[in-house]
């Protein structure tokens, strides 16, 4: 993990590890969602038709904020092979809507240490890994805020 | 609305035994499957009219092959049903179906998977990516399990609770995978998976398939089983959201496909009081955190209490509601298009009071339930005696 932090250049080339996750022209990064225009419900990623109330073709996209909470986590000591164990798999509810599943980083990966609720920020980093044709991605991951 | 209650009967049931099965392929499980229903119903495969089967990892090129093909079905339908991890019990439903509408009178819902051949250690679930891989079943599933421990105080203990009643059950059932009793301590103890899902709250991955010989109650009242057939009381299905937890309004405290699924069947079937009506239900426990959210999200008792249930004795076989006697798919274990069809199997033979392994006293009513995707899909049958 070289490369830290939102607003940083060094994303620029990386590919998006998911659809959801847009790098600007800049090398900006930021969590993509959509809106609904009829209902006000916010959902992570693009979508055309809103899932609450079912209008379609209303839905605006909208940046999601670096800023949100910790609904639930799991600690995983055994993954797929090359994954590094142990790591803290979360979902975060993100300030304004949104929510999403991700890896929490600097946090000891032990229950005791880890609280339902602690306020976390989205953080951009290059993934770990090269794809199988040596392309390098932008991730996200969370980290205990303030 | 209809109703299928009381409008099929299971004429005879077949079910191999569940494990790491390296002598069979998946035609050869079948095939067992198949001929002990077909015997234990006193048909042919020449009366089988129509097949569904139940079958999640392709064989045969996802077609109905995956029977026709080791049982000969030729010159008539054969359709796989693929519904995640309620495939064998959604393929039974489709059969019930066609069935009560007079098409065919004698047809059959099987299930096969056969794990070993798939390769891997466990289920993967969260889809996976070039890079970053995906969640593992048990990852996800360790995730409603930390929130009902924030929400309701639960712990690991109580967790292994469920493993250590579904080990007592599957140690007494022949065809089960893992037949050993196992104590708290170790099932507290065991190495961490997900935290806080360890070895012990975990199904492990066997191969298997089961069948089962349907058809109308006119019909089963002049057949082998006249004196002790079953019939189908509700065929419940409901979906949700493909991964309905990364969505805002997924409390992590239950299953709403689950919940739905429940309602429909109870309604179906004219239950109004599930806990003091049913004797016995397969619930699935792919996780044993699934099964106390299950026996919650089933209406067996109120939301936060599944745990005081299995721990006062309530899940246990002479309980209020035998949860898993056969020991479940933690036990039992799990071959996916295979389980739901092995349930029912179960289920018929309780009811019957010829269980292979703990019988239930005096069981009439009971029940088979699935939960795939992990959230995207739940189905609920309920079988029992005849009106």
């Amino acid at each position: 993990m070289s490369s830290t932090a939102s607003n940083n250049s060094e994303a620029t080339g990386l590919l998006p590890i998911a659809p959801f996750l847009r790098i600007s022209d800049q090398g900006e990064a930021h969590l993509e969602g959509s809106r609904c225009k009829s209902c006000g419900a916010v959902f992570l990623g693009e979508r055309a038709t809103c899932s609450k109330c079912t209008t379609r073709d209303q839905m605006e996209a909208i940046e999601l904020s670096n800023r949100g909470e910790l609904y639930v986590y799991s600690i995983v000591f055994r993954s797929f092979p090359g994954v590094e164990v142990p790591y803290v798999s979360a979902v975060v509810d993100l300030e304004g809507g949104g929510t999403v599943k991700g890896t929490l980083l600097n946090v000891d990966p032990d229950p005791e240490k880890i609280r339902m609720g602690m306020p976390v920020e989205v953080i951009y980093r290059k993934a770990p890994r090269k794809d199988a044709e040596g392309n390098e991605y932008l991730t996200y991951y969370f980290q205990p805020r303030g | 609305m209809g109703s299928i209650k009381d409008k099929t009967a299971i004429m005879g049931v077949g079910c191999t035994r569940f494990g790491e099965l390296w002598e069979k392929d998946a035609e050869d499980l079948i095939v067992d499957a198949a001929f002990e229903a077909m015997d234990d119903a006193g048909v042919t495969p020449d009366d089988i009219e129509a097949t569904w089967v139940g079958n999640l990892y392709d064989f045969t090129g996802l077609s109905g092959s995956v029977a026709a093909e080791p049982l000969k079905l030729f010159g008539k339908p054969t359709t796989r049903v693929e519904n995640f991890c309620a495939s064998g019990m959604d393929a039974f439903r489709n059969a019930c179906f066609a069935v009560a509408s007079g098409a065919y009178d004698v047809v059959m819902a099987c299930g096969v998977e056969k794990l070993m051949d798939v390769g891997g250690s466990g289920l993967p679930v969260d889809m996976g990516h070039p890079v970053m891989r995906g969640a593992s079943a048990p990852a996800m599933f360790a995730l409603l399990a930390t929130r009902c421990f924030h929400e309701y105080g639960w712990t690991r203990e109580d967790l292994a609770r469920v493993a250590v009643k579904n080990h007592k059950n599957g140690a007494l059932h022949p065809k089960a995978h893992f037949r050993r009793p196992i104590t708290l301590e170790t099932a507290a103890n065991a190495p961490m998976i997900a935290w806080p899902l360890g070895r012990f709250d975990s199904c492990g991955m066997s191969d298997g398939a089961a069948a089962l010989i349907i058809t109308r109650p006119e019909i089963a009242k002049k057949s082998k089983h006249k004196h002790d057939y079953a019939v189908t009381k509700a065929n419940a299905l409901a979906m949700n959201s493909f991964l309905p937890m990364y969505r805002a309004s997924f409390d992590w405290l239950g299953f709403p496909a689950t919940q739905a699924a429940a309602k429909q069947a109870y309604a179906e079937a004219g239950i109004t009081n599930p806990a003091e009506e049913i004797d016995l239900a397969e619930v699935h426990d792919c996780f044993t955190i699934t099964e106390i959210l299950n026996i919650q999200d089933l209406q067996f008792c109120e939301r936060g209490e599944g745990a005081k249930f299995v721990r006062e004795g309530h899940a246990d076989v002479d309980g209020q509601v035998a949860i898993n006697p056969s020991g479940g798919l933690k036990c039992f274990g799990h071959p996916i298009g295979a389980t739901g069809c092995r349930m029912l199997c179960e289920v018929t033979k309780q009811i019957q009071g010829r269980a292979e392994g703990a019988q239930v006293k005096n069981a009439r009513l009971g029940m088979g339930h699935n939960l795939g995707g992990p959230g995207s899909v739940s189905s609920v049958t309920i079988l029992g005696l005849p009106e």
